[in-house]
């Protein structure tokens, strides 16, 4: 039986029936697979080197929302609620983005990669989430920053941006 | 130089002579053109869908941060919205217009619209790579269809150019870390943080977030996540072993194992890579046949039964 099994016959080159394929062109768009990765940092999709997770041990700087009673000094620069804070991550709460159809990442880098706090960027988070947060509460907008010291990791949240329930208020050591 | 020609000849061969649809048996190459179309509607189904995804978030869209790609040369801010739906449809013709044989220009038309479109989604900073294989896919399709006519060729080029990618691009992230930060890349501290850098993510998508069995081990102890980055690592590295057929079923199997532990470590989901690698990195084709084989030349109990005198 196992003979039988294995009784497929060989397989055969068609050379001869006109199917080849042309292999040149495999050689032609690796050869523009290199010019273009070459010349964009290594994107140029679906063309990449992959570097995804390559530099390890590197800083890094994410966007959470969390939720925090009201205050009534928000423009207060000394106010200790626009301090940065030690994250914990086996005690993670947050206001899910996923529910309100935001992208994680779009939103890390818009908290994380913006450099001039303008109205216009400020507004561009209060048009980027759509509801607020109920009377009493607030909440605060982190850019969470991940490092490794001499192996020890630690999380800091630094707040950028409260949203009330009628307002939307930058931290005042962001101001331009 | 000649060794050069030599070694390119046999991987040529390996990449598109040596597959199922070259087969003398006419089951054999009957059951590839089947595996083939179904493929094809795997790969028509994600772009399609990545097509109007990308166009409908779009829509959220309003600065440019990040130029990719075209967005290097075109303005693409002026693409979000409605544009965006122009090019979804574009890929959706075109993808259907390819699928039906109708015109074989069609999926090159699509791979091109379907950059444009990521350059216009990705232009918020965040550069995945989970939709690269669906590239190279639709890619292969393209140039495979505008480049011949035959239809065995169309086939066997597609498969070739396929796996040469597929291959190439798992062993260049390889490569990449090395360059990026050399043998200490395999330190299992790195792990841990980039598990915050996950823990901070997936509470920030979906509200909380609590450690798996896998990730509790290697926050307590970091040589389960050296173990684990050196066996991704290497998993990777043999990846252009996928560009040989007979080594090519078990090196895609420790890959999706790599996928799945890096779900698990990182809760980075690869759907559409893990669908296709199960799709197209097994013999289907010829299992199939020898089943059919044996079913039909084994004479099952109930027929012994009936046929008894």
């Amino acid at each position: 039986m196992a003979d039988k099994v294995n009784d497929i016959p060989p397989r055969v080159d068609l050379k001869q029936t006109g199917s080849r394929p042309r292999t040149t062109w495999l050689w032609r768009i690796f050869l523009l697979n290199l010019i273009l990765v070459g010349t964009h940092l290594g994107e140029f999709w679906p063309f990449s080197i992959f570097p995804m997770f390559s530099q390890a041990g590197q800083p890094w700087s994410r966007a959470m929302i969390v939720e925090v009673p009201l205050s009534d000094s928000y423009a207060d620069p000394d106010t200790k609620l626009w301090e940065p804070t030690d994250i914990d991550i086996l005690d993670l709460q947050a206001i899910s983005l996923d529910e309100r159809g935001i992208d994680k990442i779009d939103f890390s880098n818009y908290v994380g990669k913006t450099e001039q706090w303008t109205p216009e960027v400020v507004l561009g988070i209060a048009k980027m989430i759509p509801d607020r947060p109920e009377k009493g509460t607030a909440w605060l907008v982190l850019k969470a920053r991940g490092r490794m010291d001499e192996g020890a990791v630690s999380v800091q949240g630094e707040p950028m941006v409260a949203l009330t329930a009628d307002t939307v208020v930058l931290s005042p050591n962001l101001y331009p | 130089m000649n060794r050069l020609k030599q070694w390119i000849r046999a991987l040529e061969h390996s990449l598109f002579d040596d597959q199922p649809i070259c087969s003398e048996n006419e089951e054999i190459r009957a059951g590839a053109q089947v595996h083939f179309r179904l493929f094809e509607l795997f790969v028509a189904a994600w772009a399609i869908s990545y097509a109007w995804t990308w166009g409908l978030y779009s829509f959220k869209s309003s600065v440019v941060i990040l130029e990719l790609g075209l967005a290097n040369y075109i303005p693409v801010a002026s693409l979000f919205g409605l544009p965006s739906m122009v090019i979804a449809s574009v890929v959706t013709l075109s993808i259907a217009l390819s699928i039906t044989r109708l015109w074989r220009w069609g999926y090159l038309i699509a791979i091109l619209a379907l950059h444009l479109q990521y350059v216009v989604r990705f232009s918020q900073g965040e550069i995945p790579h989970s939709s690269n294989l669906i590239g190279f896919a639709l890619l292969a399709l393209g140039v495979g269809f505008a480049t011949h006519k035959d239809s065995v060729a169309q086939v066997r080029f597609t498969w070739g150019f396929l796996w040469f990618f597929v291959g190439l691009g798992y062993t260049s992230a390889a490569v990449s870390k090395l360059v990026g930060t050399g043998i200490t890349w395999i330190d299992g501290q790195h792990l841990v943080l980039w598990i915050h850098e996950k823990a901070i993510d997936y509470a920030s998508m979906t509200g909380e977030w609590t450690p798996n069995v896998l990730q509790s081990a290697i926050l307590t102890s970091p040589w389960v996540g050296t173990l684990s980055l050196l066996i991704g690592w290497v998993t990777e590295a043999i990846g252009v072993l996928m560009w040989f057929r007979r080594l090519r079923p078990w090196v895609v199997l420790v890959t999706i194992g790599m996928h799945f532990g890096i779900t698990w470590t990182m809760n980075i989901v690869f759907v559409a890579f893990v669908m296709q690698l199960i799709l197209t990195g097994f013999p289907w084709v010829e299992w199939i046949a020898s089943l059919r084989k044996l079913t039909r030349t084994s004479p099952s109990s109930s027929d012994n039964l009936i046929h008894k005198p």
